[in-house]
């Protein structure tokens, strides 16, 4: 044990705080007592930054996921038609009337349907694709569906996200990873897709080179109760990888940015070495921003302590994922910071690749769930070019142990110096959802757009969603549109 | 189990023994709109590194994956021996991560969160 460690300790016990994390047991946001009880909003319940007011909009969606507005500033909600813990919906795309009432324009089953964006009179709508895979769907005001891109890798862990539809005739996507952090393994077949996909992996966007490492597991994909499988990087499940062994990159890949003409044709890279690129979104600067969350404390290669991310894309540049957290190496990482308290030391998957990546634009909390993002662009509302990011929540203890919840609320972002601070989160004891607190509050934050006027800013609260031993719970019916508006405005 | 495990379960052993509090009731209420008034260049310097190195895990300086700082009067000294000496699970940080002036300046900063949280409070209450 190193002195400087042990002092640590000593301090610890005169602050009064020593070794928590080590043996209490986690204290995540979903990890709720049950049953549930029925939703009912109540914006007196969030504490929201003084000068704005929240309201509802509308309740009772089950899963929203994004939210667009149309040519006469009408609210269109995505819902989602799936919940972690494996319950298929039906995703439809929800237009709000003036009197809360609901009109479907359009409905599927390649679920979860990830986000959507009106443009030019067409909706751009991204099926997350755990069914069929991924999509890019221009959907006509006539209802005319028009697929533009299509079998994007999305049967793992993450799937098709975005969209952002640039002035340059593209439509950018992000497209998750297949795994945690680059291994298929237990995790993963505890999710329920390895039972589906037993081929199914990450693929990389250019060559790689591996380093050969490998991790065995139990093999859940045969009967013998000990057997055991060896599994590499880049690689389907009891595949194991040799030193030096080359993978060929292939577009559409994992953990990328790519986009797609509005018209269709080939599927292009952007920028790649994500995790999860979920929310896209180009600033005023005309600059493309995307979050991005960091890898879990689980699976065959877990890692610990690092932050979900914002990114300012550059085109052709390599963010860092597998090898790389808040744009660090971890392997050589001071204190072995990545290293989980009873793991083993994690070590690079493949050999240096391009150019290391740059550093975050911001850091958002650990296991925050950093989702969908806009920026301010108008006075009267204020924070002009601030970013605004729905913080989905943790899932606690699944994606690792926290203290306390962490996420369930909106928060404000300089993009020019990283400095965060709460938005809107619920009141209370601590920053837990709703269906925790036994409140009327936010629940799961998933998305947070302007109106066009950019007066006002929505937010898609997914609804409840309970991690409880292990299983993973979605109800329907419990989603929540929100508005905050500024004092000033009506 | 290494020795570092040894002392880690010994350490938890005793603040228990000691009835010592972890986890919810380590935790404070959150606070949208109280952000710290930061009036000179260091403490926005201070800011801006607790948010590249330590918000992350106290984001606010209310409780997340690691404790709240903002609910304890731990003094300067005590909150800068913590970030060089990295206890459990929180990363220690070297001179080489963080100046003699980045630790003064972000330590602080969490003073300065913590004030703003208890004027907070006191404003709501006086409500
Ligand atoms: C990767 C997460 C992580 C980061 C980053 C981090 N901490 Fe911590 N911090 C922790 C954990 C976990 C603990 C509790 C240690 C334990 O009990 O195991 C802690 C404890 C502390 C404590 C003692 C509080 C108490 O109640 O005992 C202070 C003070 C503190 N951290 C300040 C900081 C500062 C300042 C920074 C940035 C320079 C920072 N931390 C960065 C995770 C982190």
């Amino acid at each position: 044990m190193q002195h400087a460690k042990l002092l640590g300790y000593l301090t610890l016990f005169a602050l009064g705080g020593a070794g928590c994390l080590a043996i209490v047991s986690s204290q995540g946001g979903g990890e709720a007592e049950l049953p549930i009880e029925p939703r009912a909003p109540n914006p007196r319940d969030v504490a929201v930054q003084p000068g704005y007011r929240l309201e509802v909009v509308a309740k009772d969606l089950t899963y929203p996921s994004g939210i667009t507005f149309d040519d006469q500033g009408r609210a269109v909600v995505l819902e989602a038609g799936y919940a972690y813990g494996e319950d298929f919906a039906t995703g439809r795309l929800v237009r709000i009337e003036a009197d809360g009432k609901k009109t479907v324009l359009a409905q599927g089953k390649n679920v979860p349907w990830t986000g959507v964006q009106y443009q030019g009179g067409d909706f751009y709508l991204v099926e997350g694709g755990t069914v069929e895979g991924g999509r890019i769907v221009k959907i006509g005001q006539d209802g005319k569906r028009t697929v533009l891109a299509e079998n994007l890798p999305s049967f793992g862990d993450h799937h098709t996200n975005g969209p952002a539809v640039g002035d340059d005739g593209y439509v950018y996507f992000g497209q998750g990873t297949a795994t945690n952090s680059g291994v298929v393994g237990e995790d993963n077949w505890e999710f329920g897709w390895l039972k589906r996909h037993p081929a199914f992996h990450d693929i990389p966007c250019k060559d790689v080179t591996l380093t050969g490492e490998n991790f065995t597991t139990d093999n859940p994909l045969t009967e013998d109760e000990d057997d055991e499988a060896v599994t590499g990087a880049f690689l389907p499940f009891a595949a194991a990888s040799t030193k030096g062994q080359v993978i060929k990159g292939q577009v559409p890949c994992s953990g990328a940015v790519m986009r797609v003409s509005k018209d269709g044709g080939p599927v292009e890279l952007v920028a790649w070495g994500f995790r999860n690129p979920f929310g896209l979104r180009f600033a005023p600067n005309g600059k493309l921003y995307v979050t991005d969350n960091g890898y879990d404390t689980r699976g065959s290669r877990p890692v610990f302590g690092n932050a979900d991310w914002l990114w300012e894309v550059e085109k052709g540049r390599w963010y860092g994922w597998p090898d790389f957290a808040d744009g660090h190496r971890m392997d050589t990482a001071s204190d072995n910071r990545y290293t989980p308290m009873f793991g083993d030391h994690i070590r690079s998957l493949v050999t240096t690749m391009d150019a290391p990546p740059p550093a975050p634009t911001a850091l958002f909390p650990v296991h925050s769930s950093a989702t969908g993002l806009d920026f301010s662009r108008n006075a009267k509302f204020g924070f002009e070019g601030q970013a605004f990011v729905a913080l989905f929540g943790d899932m606690a203890a699944n994606v690792g142990k926290v203290l306390n919840p962490v996420g369930y609320s909106v928060v404000r972002v300089d993009p020019k110096t990283g400095v965060m601070y709460d938005f809107a989160v619920n009141k209370g004891h601590r920053s837990e959802p709703a269906s925790k607190n036994e409140g009327g509050g936010l629940e799961r934050p998933v998305d947070v757009k302007f109106d066009p006027a950019g007066e006002k800013l929505y937010i898609v609260d997914y609804g409840t969603l309970v991690v409880d031993d292990d299983v993973t719970q979605g109800y329907r019916r419990t989603g929540v549109l929100w508005r905050i508006v500024p004092d000033g405005v009506k | 189990m290494n020795k570092m495990h040894i002392v880690l379960v010994a350490a938890g052993a005793t603040a228990v023994a000691l009835g010592v509090a972890c986890g919810s009731q380590q935790s404070s209420p959150p606070v949208a709109g109280a952000e710290p008034k930061l009036d000179t260049a260091e403490l926005k310097h201070g800011e801006a590194l607790f948010m590249r190195n330590c918000n992350q895990c106290h984001p606010g300086g209310a409780g997340g994956l690691g404790p709240a700082l903002n609910n304890k009067p731990a003094p300067k000294g005590a909150i800068a021996l913590v970030i060089r000496t990295g206890p459990g699970q929180m990363p220690r940080f070297s001179h080489d991560d963080l100046s003699a002036d980045d630790v003064d300046a972000i330590t602080d900063y969490v003073v300065a969160l913590r004030n703003a949280k208890s004027d907070a409070e006191e404003m709501a209450a006086a409500k």
